[in-house]
């Protein structure tokens, strides 16, 4: 017999008051060297560039990046300070909840965004991590449902990310099991 | 019968599968803007150096052929106990095992060259990708029905999936394409459906719609080939003066012989001249729409809808309608006028989004209805949704859309501004720059020195008719920010039941999205400085094919609706897909 109890929406779990896990603390120091490397590389190119317009045979070229030079130096100032003392802003904004039924992610400094992925409609994870995440000890999670963006939950511990990955697949295993109504 | 891989041979399939990797070839080259811009230019040097040109197009269309034919030649595929596995590529080769429990839908599809010699094209759909992953192009119906009762044997016979299959192969594959039945709507309940010529509706099935010549006509009407005859002349830009010429030659001719001499003749000629193109144009866009759409039907048969259309390369869409994640209608001003709807009914892992990437695959088939009226829209939404979702509507007209938060209008407004502003003061910049060192490089020309006072004074011009100019430019954002955020404030709007949510947006015209909650893959709350200073945030129901969006409604609300969406998906037994 087909029954449908009706729910008291303040019964619903809420996902607004929940503790939120952090990344791990080595996190931010490896998104500063990652944003150091791209000072650096940024800083070279400018270099190079600045060098090649002035060493030229043309002399309006070499006035005009004398002209461009505080500009571009104050520009590269700004740029690689909020790159470095970003992460320290950021990161401390990040957060992930796993539920007996969901995951959730949420980050943004001005744009803040809660995203939450059901169990039951994930198709696979993926655990990843690059030279500097190695370096620092951490690793990166993915959840996919179906089409949809999933999560990507960056800067976990390696130990933690394994665990969590883990824990997740046996959750879509579970839930996989669970068999579902025909219709 | 147990296939171990190793067993089972590697297969090509029929040589006219060149015709397939020809066209696929000639799409990738032409597919994406910058490949594009770089053979105009190609085309435009041929036509510039002339004699070239017979050579030019021989190399191309060479190749063409060269390329398709080794593609052919490295395309294989076998089908074994629970997969299929299809390796192909010259240079990038790429290998595909495809699961038969992540196949999603198979479609048959009949190009006139393969009606001819007695070939079909399947197309496999799997979740979780934009296009149909795999494709077999030009084989023997036999491998296709051998490869639908593996996919059939493999799943335990389910019956739903082994109608699809069927359904798409036309039950036998000798002759999937029957001719449109043109003596009108069937009788339900007369004949089952197992009575049905294969690929057209049986007597005992629901026909939704079927499209005339009137309608087709009237779709031409708006189709994009007149924009696209428009701008020929401009494409072949470097032989814009013999467009020119000839075009003032027969303007000329069209004056004197039509029209005689005089203000009187000129006007004449200019609207025969006009109207010539226009005519052009639109039998350009008519054709198109008779190719495409000849003999569209849809109709509903079992669990699943139908489609067929075209009239040369016939396409036979068959969508399980509980795959069906949402439904998308569109309503162009034109379409208003003819109080007609654009209705798509995605499936898993498809977008209605264009693909950029030319090598991505064959788009996945899904169901469209390209000229809906408000009839068939309801009926397509009701069957689709069946008891859930009684209250969503799709149609924008409904009174029943709640309008979301006059904040809005400042966020898109913003919005408007923050990308026209910056780049109109960028190009001024440039612009007032280039013109003061072309004064200077005069001046030094010349050979007369500049005093440092002079330069100073013309520095300072420079800024403040760069500041004049932008804050003009800045005013100007404004006032077209503002009348554009308030309409589509107005084009704005949300519904929602105990099932499902329904999303309006639009500028001139509208679209509006509706999915069910239980079709939920993910849900998100976002909210930007504005929001947050306002109480208010952007809910995003995110579904395998896409996802419905409803920005600037109260946060409390958004947080409400997620919790509840992530409850029903989390709770519900039904089968998703």
């Amino acid at each position: 017999m087909f029954i449908n109890p009706e729910v008291p929406l303040d019964s619903l779990p809420s996902a607004d008051d929940l503790d939120w896990q952090p990344l791990h603390p080595r996190f931010v120091r490896r998104l500063q060297v990652g944003a150091l490397v791209r000072v650096l590389v940024v800083g070279i190119i400018g270099s190079a560039a600045y060098f090649l317009m002035t060493s030229g045979d043309s002399a309006a070229m070499a006035r005009f990046a004398d002209r461009l030079l505080p500009f571009a130096l104050t520009a590269f100032g700004l740029f690689a300070a909020s790159v470095l003392l970003w992460p320290m802003i950021a990161v401390p904004r990040r957060g992930y909840v796993v539920r007996e039924k969901d995951i959730l992610h949420k980050s943004g400094v001005l744009w803040r965004s809660v995203k939450a992925v059901p169990f039951n409609r994930v198709q696979h994870t993926k655990l990843d991590s690059g030279l500097l995440d190695r370096r620092f000890g951490l690793a990166n999670l993915s959840v996919f449902p179906a089409g949809a963006g999933g999560h990507r939950i960056r800067g976990l511990g390696t130990d933690t990310a394994e665990q969590l990955r883990v824990y997740v697949s046996e959750r879509i295993e579970a839930e996989a099991l669970d068999p579902a109504d025909e219709d | 019968m147990s296939d171990s891989p190793a067993q089972v041979p590697w297969k090509r399939t029929s040589p006219f599968a060149i015709v397939h990797f020809v066209w696929t070839t000639a799409k990738g080259f032409a597919d994406g803007w910058g490949r594009l811009v770089t053979y105009f230019g190609i085309t435009a040097v041929l036509l510039r150096y002339r004699r070239y040109l017979a050579a030019g197009i021989a190399i191309g269309l060479l190749t063409l052929i060269v390329v398709a034919v080794l593609r052919w030649w490295f395309f294989r595929f076998r089908i074994v106990e629970d997969r299929i596995h299809i390796r192909e590529g010259v240079v990038r080769r790429t290998a595909l095992d495809i699961p038969f429990d992540r196949i999603q839908g198979i479609n048959v599809n009949r190009r006139l060259v393969e009606r001819v010699v007695g070939l079909v094209t399947v197309v496999i759909d799997t979740p979780g990708t934009l296009a149909a992953e795999g494709q077999l192009p030009s084989v023997d119906p036999e491998v296709a029905d051998r490869l639908l009762r593996r996919v059939e044997a493999h799943r335990g016979g389910g019956a739903e999936r082994v109608f699809e299959a069927r359904a798409a192969m036309g039950t036998g594959v000798e002759e999937p394409w029957g001719a449109p039945d043109e003596t009108g709507e069937a009788v339900p309940g007369e004949t089952s459906a197992s009575d049905a010529q294969p690929g057209q509706p049986g007597r005992g099935v629901q026909v939704l719609q079927r499209l005339a010549i009137p309608d087709l006509i009237r779709m031409g009407l708006i189709s994009p080939p007149v924009l696209l005859l428009a701008l020929l002349p401009v494409a072949y830009g470097v032989q814009l003066d013999d467009w020119v010429k000839a075009m003032l030659g027969f303007f000329e001719t069209a004056r004197t012989t039509v029209a005689g001499p005089g203000i009187f003749g000129t006007v004449v000629a200019a609207a025969v001249l006009g109207g010539g193109v226009l005519i052009l144009g639109l039998a350009a866009g008519i054709g198109r729409e008779i190719l495409r759409h000849y003999g569209f039907t849809v109709w509903r048969e079992g669990t699943a809808f139908r489609s067929r259309a075209g009239l040369f390369t016939r396409q036979h869409v068959v969508v399980q309608i509980r795959k069906i994640q949402q439904l998308r209608l569109n309503q162009s001003p034109v379409y208003r006028w003819f109080r007609r709807y654009r209705l798509s009914c995605p499936t898993i892992g498809m977008s209605l989004e264009e693909d950029d990437d030319g090598d991505s695959g064959p788009d996945a088939d899904g169901l469209e209805v390209p000229f809906a009226d408000a009839e068939v829209v309801e009926e397509l939404r009701s069957e689709v949704f069946s008891r859930e979702g009684r209250r969503l509507s799709l149609l924008p007209e409904a009174g029943t859309f709640t309008r979301v938060s006059r904040c809005y209008i400042r966020a898109r407004a913003l919005r408007v501004c923050f990308v026209t502003f910056p780049a109109g003061v960028g190009i001024l910049f440039v612009v007032l720059y280039a013109w003061l060192v072309m004064v200077e490089r005069d001046i030094r020309e010349s050979g007369a020195e500049m005093e440092l006072a002079e330069v100073a004074e013309r520095f300072s011009q420079f800024f403040y008719n760069w500041g004049t100019a932008s804050a003009v430019w800045g005013i100007a954002c404004i006032l077209l920010a503002i009348p554009i955020a308030w309409q589509r404030w107005r084009r704005r709007g949300y519904m929602y039941d105990e099932d499902g949510l329904s999303s309006r947006a639009g500028f001139l015209g509208y679209e509006v999205e509706a999915s069910l909650f239980r079709k939920a893959q993910e849900v998100t709350v976002k909210q930007s400085p504005l929001q947050r200073r306002h109480g208010l945030a952007t809910l995003d129901v995110g579904t395998a094919c896409g996802s419905v969006t409803v920005p600037y409604i109260e946060h409390d609300v958004a947080c409400r609706l997620r919790d509840y969406v992530l409850y029903r998906a989390e709770s519900s037994h039904r089968h998703w897909h």
